[in-house]
């Protein structure tokens, strides 16, 4: 079970899609149910302590199933027990602070399968670098509105508990992807997380943000100043075009 | 070059300093960067560099940026640039207004030199998916002794489509020659970014321009493009544009560059900028430049 150490090589943005598709069909959805399988031989003299953080997550309102995913990746990769016990708890640990921040912000979906998307997203994000605290500073973000106002153009989420949670992860998955291409320091990472979050962009929208980053840098504006020119703007509420207008008017050439 | 790069160092410290001994509390954000290297100009080697600095001040909806650039080079003659703006920017909810003033001078050792003033008003309506931009313009300019006033006003869409953001425009300007002679322009266009949401981006922009001087019309096509990308430390810029008469390419410009981050010191950035440029005036103008860049924010 391989750790993304190295946040500036990921395609975050790739990892997420993939942690958003739905389980292999044919995946056992308990643990118990999985130690039965012929994948799960080699992990027989670990059975009880899955099981007892199989009991764990139950407990803790956290799917089975994202576990048990976790389990098949390990045994696909041939992770010796002694080191998937280990692995596990903590991927456990990271899907119950997850679990924890979407209920402390009352955003927990209401169906099984987003709530699972919603852990396995932030989970990786997590492994990715993130602490739960970083994660938190976020997810309050999109309580908050641009100072434009209005929120029909973002798809309501300050209004819609369910949408903040899926657009928190998007604006962290996007600010990682960022920080990992353009050598943002953790700061203008958080920053640039937060402000997305609250800002008045739609979700979908929020990958331009890269675009428009290489646009700066093209032009000749550092890393760390385009981002401090962006979050401003979105702060203030500005549209795309709003902000490439703000970037261009960083440089002059006689 | 080295003392004109001291001397826009020093006017940032300096509007820092009186902003600091008047009080002022707004956030205040100085950037400076510099390069030097070695060109070829034509096949000849030219002695380069280059210094921009730039200084913000923002409070709440407020903020006044002020940006000069120096350019130099030195071969079998002494050539220089320097362009300075000050915005002034209020944004008032979905509003944006941006005053500008702008100056700027060029010259070869041996020539005339050309200068250009310039006031400059935009006010933007930004909305999520669609702005509207209108912009007026009065600029009193000098190229090779020939001095003119050119007043222009230009109005502008912006609507997000997808990736992208198409935006139809027309431009127009009036300009009255001291020497006697007016000409006026019309330029309806569309102008077109794209933005993948990976990081590379790319600009278009076409239009059709109808050129009065005294009562004789003449069309032109004029094209701007634009390609950025970003990969790893490298960031990569490819521009140009060309105008077509009837005659065929009257005019046009093209610059690739690539600038690579090579590292650190302090809070100071070290990079590799190299770039190939061509230039379409009179003669054609073909220039190659590597060398070496520092920056700071």
């Amino acid at each position: 079970m391989s750790s993304l150490r190295r946040a500036g090589s990921i395609p975050a943005l790739l990892i997420l899609c993939s942690a958003s598709l739905q389980a292999l069909p044919n995946l056992p959805s308990s643990i118990a149910e999985w130690l039965g399988s012929p994948a799960a031989a080699a992990y027989a003299p670990i059975a009880a302590e899955l099981e007892a953080m199989a009991s764990t997550a139950r407990s803790s309102g956290i799917p089975e199933i994202v576990l048990v995913e976790r389990l098949q990746e390990g045994a696909l990769k041939n992770i010796r027990p002694a080191l998937l016990g280990p692995a596990l708890r903590l991927d456990l640990g990271r899907f119950t602070a997850m679990r924890e921040l979407l209920a402390h912000f009352d955003c927990l979906p209401g169906d099984t399968t987003s709530l699972a998307s919603l852990l396995r997203q932030g989970a990786i994000l997590m492994r990715a670098g993130y602490t739960d605290t970083e994660l938190e500073t976020i997810l309050a973000a999109t309580g908050s509105q641009a100072a434009g106002g209005g929120q029909a153009a973002t798809g309501g989420y300050a209004s819609d508990p369910e949408a903040r949670g899926p657009r928190a992860l998007r604006a962290a998955a996007v600010a990682l992807d960022a920080s990992g291409r353009f050598g943002l320091s953790v700061q203008s990472r958080l920053a640039l997380g937060r402000a997305l979050a609250a800002s008045e962009l739609s979700a979908k929208r929020f990958a331009e943000l890269l675009s428009l980053l290489a646009k700066a840098r093209g032009l000749g504006l550092s890393s760390d100043g385009a981002i401090a020119i962006i979050i401003q703007g979105l702060e203030r509420g500005a549209s795309l075009d709003a902000l490439e207008r703000d970037i261009s008017r960083r440089t002059i050439k006689p | 070059m080295i003392s004109a790069t001291i001397a826009a160092t020093g006017r940032v410290a300096a509007l820092v300093l009186l902003c600091s001994a008047f009080g002022v509390t707004a956030e205040t954000r100085g950037t400076f960067s510099t390069e030097a290297g070695a060109a070829f100009l034509d096949g000849s080697p030219v002695a380069a560099a280059e210094a921009a600095a730039s200084l913000e001040l923002a409070e709440g909806r407020t903020a006044s940026r002020f940006l000069c650039n120096l350019q130099g080079r030195a071969g079998a003659l002494l050539s220089g640039s320097a362009a300075a703006r000050a915005d002034f920017s209020w944004n008032p909810g979905e509003l944006s207004t941006v005053c500008s003033l702008e100056g700027g001078l060029s010259g070869t050792e041996g020539g005339l030199p050309s200068w250009r003033s310039a006031l400059g008003l935009l006010v933007a309506i930004d909305g999520t998916e669609l702005s509207t931009k209108g912009s007026l313009g009065l600029e009193r300019q000098s190229v090779d002794g020939l001095l003119s006033t050119i007043a222009d006003a230009g109005l502008e869409f912006s609507y997000l489509a997808g990736d992208f953001l198409l935006k139809p425009k027309v431009d127009g300007s009036f300009a009255l020659a001291d020497a006697g002679g007016t000409t006026l322009s019309i330029l309806p266009g569309l102008g077109l970014s794209w933005y993948p949401g990976l990081p590379v981006s790319a600009s278009l922009a076409g239009g059709w321009s109808r050129s009065y001087a005294g009562s004789t019309p003449s069309d032109s096509l004029v094209a701007e493009a634009g390609l950025y990308a970003a990969l790893g430390p490298a960031y990569g810029r490819i521009e140009g544009s060309a105008t077509i008469g009837a005659g065929g390419l009257s005019a046009g410009a093209a610059e690739a560059g690539i600038t690579f981050d090579i590292g650190r010191i302090g809070k100071s950035r070290l990079s590799l900028p190299t770039r190939a440029s061509w230039l379409l005036g009179g003669s054609p103008v073909f220039s190659l430049f590597a060398g070496l860049g520092l920056s700071m924010d």
